[in-house]
């Protein structure tokens, strides 16, 4: 199979899908041009602030991608790239795309107040616990999956002395944090100009990605590489974010926009056959298709935390209703649908490959580049680098929502305990901690758990949207049915990891424990919030004007 | 135009945006108009409250007016400004920057002596090695009798906004 056609299936399918049930949902759910949005009604030059579509969108964009939908969809490919494929372009269509839409078109009309601002609000004090318990476990295993991955991806094997390209892609990695904050001082604090900056931080970023591929010094293992990375994050998550996380983000974004340009054009030139099997087997390594294909593409086709990181703020700032939040809400879901596709078609093309994901999206990645003159070698640094750049993003923003929830816990604890344990330094160390000691099971492991938690994420936040649709006396049939499935597929999943966990010929109990624990707070959170929304009349005290 | 034109003309301009108290007393020093703006930008995660990273940046604006400018008032003021980035400044792990704003308005004439020190003024303070932020100063002065305005390096990046003002534009 060519996988240009892939790619142009995937880019067409896409195209067809905004335009037709794109259109189909704005019209169903009442999107209107003239009504004015929160950035109009509640202006405060501030937080409520209109703002162009288009740099919203990339804005939008770069808060919801991670390193999530090229991980999923690299290690669900054990069953073949053909299953994978449709559950990406039917993910992103008819699940991800309408969750991320609603959900933004719901925080418009609740004043700008994200979905999970209104799922909280409404599911009363001890909703608001379990879903901090359920958000700080999964916060967890995302903490510990990138780690994982992250160090695998960048450590130095001595007994494959002339294998460096993860020594290479680690010393470009720390060399690019280095420039990022001293891109940040000279930005921020000498008032460089951000122009001329830019063009001198991404030449300086690409120079970074030649000193580690010609010069790759920093030869750690990977438990080296954990400590280091444990050190990294929490740092990350103390540190005032101008220190480190503005400007390393900001140039970020170029590494991302590169990559997917130059992945994009390279398959257009090589146009390159999948050598991976389209189908494998229904059951890969005791796992079996349904669920587990579905949670492990993640954020490739639909993703939880998208509705509860990025709506609240770009809500807050969309000028116009149509096309504005179809554009942001479904476009920008089905852009990170084609970044999956592409992880899809280079762990395709290097089926025989080994390696993290990481590893084997770069080897694939890299190939394609080389059409247009750009050394495998090099190119294979410059993905890892950007891979990892997107890693750590997701690990420090969960490392720091980890730590702020952990902070929560003791809201109504004496002063004393407060003191003790809800400060900044404590709550970050108990977080990184409790990630370290899942390190030892590998991401692979986790990675299932993960999908599974943030699957479950998104089916509240597609609860929360049917009961409001169903409340102003719109369709909510595109969003229902979505939440059926994916409470189905998530709980599934969990029962049959407690099984093998737990009962298993390899038991875990570790690990099975935090399968049980996230089983058990999503079903208790699951019958809050359908009593809730479905039964229960609001109490006037937590009631929000929505229409 | 005189003092209390301008003066009104910055107080209207400065109210779009910023706190304003007239004809008070700051650290014991009178000052025609203190204008204090303050935006805290970050991310949040659930709920508006659960902020999980900020920053603030403020501005505290200065304006005191002189009937004869001479050299010392200038000194005075500016012993008064640096004292502010101590005093007024509250540092802390949100705290990005502060920009401190001293704008001195004369109908008169200044000399040699006041724009060399004007030009040559610098002052910038880290907080905890910048974990906790920094603060700078801008040092403008609007000279109304020959409708010019001089700043120093920090000054001159606002400088077209008072220019603005001075010709009502």
């Amino acid at each position: 199979m060519n996988s240009l056609l892939l790619l142009l299936i995937g880019i067409v399918v896409f195209l067809v899908a905004y335009v037709l049930y794109g259109g189909y949902l704005a019209k169903q759910w009442g999107v209107d041009p003239k009504r004015e949005t929160p950035a109009h009604t509640k202006f405060d030059n501030v937080d409520y602030c209109p703002a162009d579509a288009r740099i919203l969108l990339g804005h939008h964009f770069s808060s919801i991608a991670g390193a999530g939908p090229i991980t999923g969809p690299i290690l669900a490919a054990v069953f073949g790239w053909v299953p994978v494929f449709l559950w990406i372009l039917f993910g992103s269509v008819f699940i991800g795309g309408v969750h991320d839409f609603g959900a933004l078109l719901a925080s418009i009309r609740h004043d700008g107040k994200s979905i999970g601002e209104i799922i909280r609000v409404n599911i009363g004090e001890r909703g608001k616990m379990i879903f901090n318990i359920f958000a700080w476990v999964t916060l967890i295993l995302v903490v510990a999956a990138f780690t994982d991955i992250c160090a695998a991806t960048f450590a130095f094997d001595a007994s494959k002395p002339t294998a460096l390209v993860g020594a290479q892609a680690g010393t470009a990695s720390l060399l690019f944090i280095i420039l990022a904050m001293v891109f940040g001082f000279f930005v921020y604090r000498k008032n460089a100009p951000i122009g001329v900056s830019t063009v001198v931080g991404v030449v300086l970023l690409f120079l970074c990605i030649w000193i580690g591929y010609a010069f790759p010094i920093i030869k750690l293992t990977k438990v080296q590489w954990d400590v280091l990375l444990l050190i990294y994050i929490s740092l990350a998550s103390i540190l005032p974010v101008w220190v480190l996380l503005q400007p390393r983000d900001y140039l970020c974004s170029f590494l991302l926009y590169a990559m997917l340009i130059g992945a994009v054009v390279g398959i257009v030139i090589t146009h390159p056959s999948m050598q991976l099997a389209a189908y494998t087997s229904f059951t890969v390594k005791g796992q079996t298709l349904f669920p587990f294909l579905f949670v492990t593409v993640a954020c490739g086709a639909i993703s939880g935390f998208h509705s509860l990181v990025s709506s609240g703020t770009t809500s807050k700032q969309i000028t116009k209703e149509a096309p504005d939040a179809k554009l942001i809400g479904y476009g920008a879901m089905l852009i990170e649908g084609l970044v999956a596709i592409i992880a899809l078609i280079a762990v395709g093309y290097v089926a025989k490959s080994t390696g993290t994901p990481a590893q084997v999206f770069a080897g694939g990645v890299a190939v394609f580049m080389n059409s247009f003159g750009l050394p495998v070698a090099v190119g294979k640094v410059f993905v890892i680098l950007a891979f990892s750049a997107f890693a750590l993003t997701s690990l420090d923003t969960a490392t720091r929502i980890g730590r702020y929830i952990f902070q929560e816990f003791f809201d109504n604890a004496s002063a004393s305990a407060k003191k003790t344990f809800a400060n900044i330094y404590f709550s970050t160390f108990i977080t990184v901690f409790a990630s370290a000691a899942l390190l030892i099971y590998g991401y692979a492991k986790i990675w299932p758990i993960f999908g599974s938690a943030n699957q479950l994420l998104a089916g509240l936040a597609l609860l929360a949207i049917s009961a409001w649709l169903a409340k102003s006396g719109r369709k909510y049939i595109n969003t229902l049915l979505p939440m059926i499935f994916m409470f189905g597929v998530t709980l599934t999943a969990l029962v049959l990891l407690m099984k093998q966990y737990l009962f298993g010929a390899k038991p875990n109990f570790i690990l099975g424990t935090f399968a049980v624990v996230l089983f058990v707070l999503a079903i208790v959170l699951i019958i809050e919030a359908i009593s809730v929304f479905s039964n229960k009349p609001q109490s006037k005290g937590k009631e929000m004007k929505a229409n | 135009m005189n003092t209390n034109d301008y003066l009104l003309l910055l107080e209207k301009m400065y109210s779009k945006h910023f706190t304003i108290e007239k004809d008070v007393k700051v650290l014991d020093y009178p000052i025609n108009i203190y204008a204090r703006y303050s935006d805290v930008g970050g991310r949040t995660f659930v709920t508006q409250n659960d902020i999980i990273d900020k920053f603030e940046v403020n501005e505290f604006c200065f304006i005191k007016s002189f009937d004869e400018l001479n050299l010392n008032d200038i000194n005075d003021f500016i012993i008064f400004l640096k004292s502010t980035t101590e005093k007024i400044v509250n540092p802390n792990r949100d705290h990005k920057s502060t920009t401190i704003t001293g704008i001195v308005v004369s109908e008169n004439s200044a000399s040699d002596e006041i724009i060399k020190t004007i030009s040559k003024f610098k002052f910038t303070k880290a907080y905890l090695f910048y974990l906790h932020g920094w603060s700078d100063i801008r040092l403008i002065l609007i000279d109304l009798q020959n409708s010019s305005i001089i700043t120093n390096k920090e000054g001159a990046k606002v400088k077209k906004v008072y220019q603005n003002t001075l010709l009502n534009k």
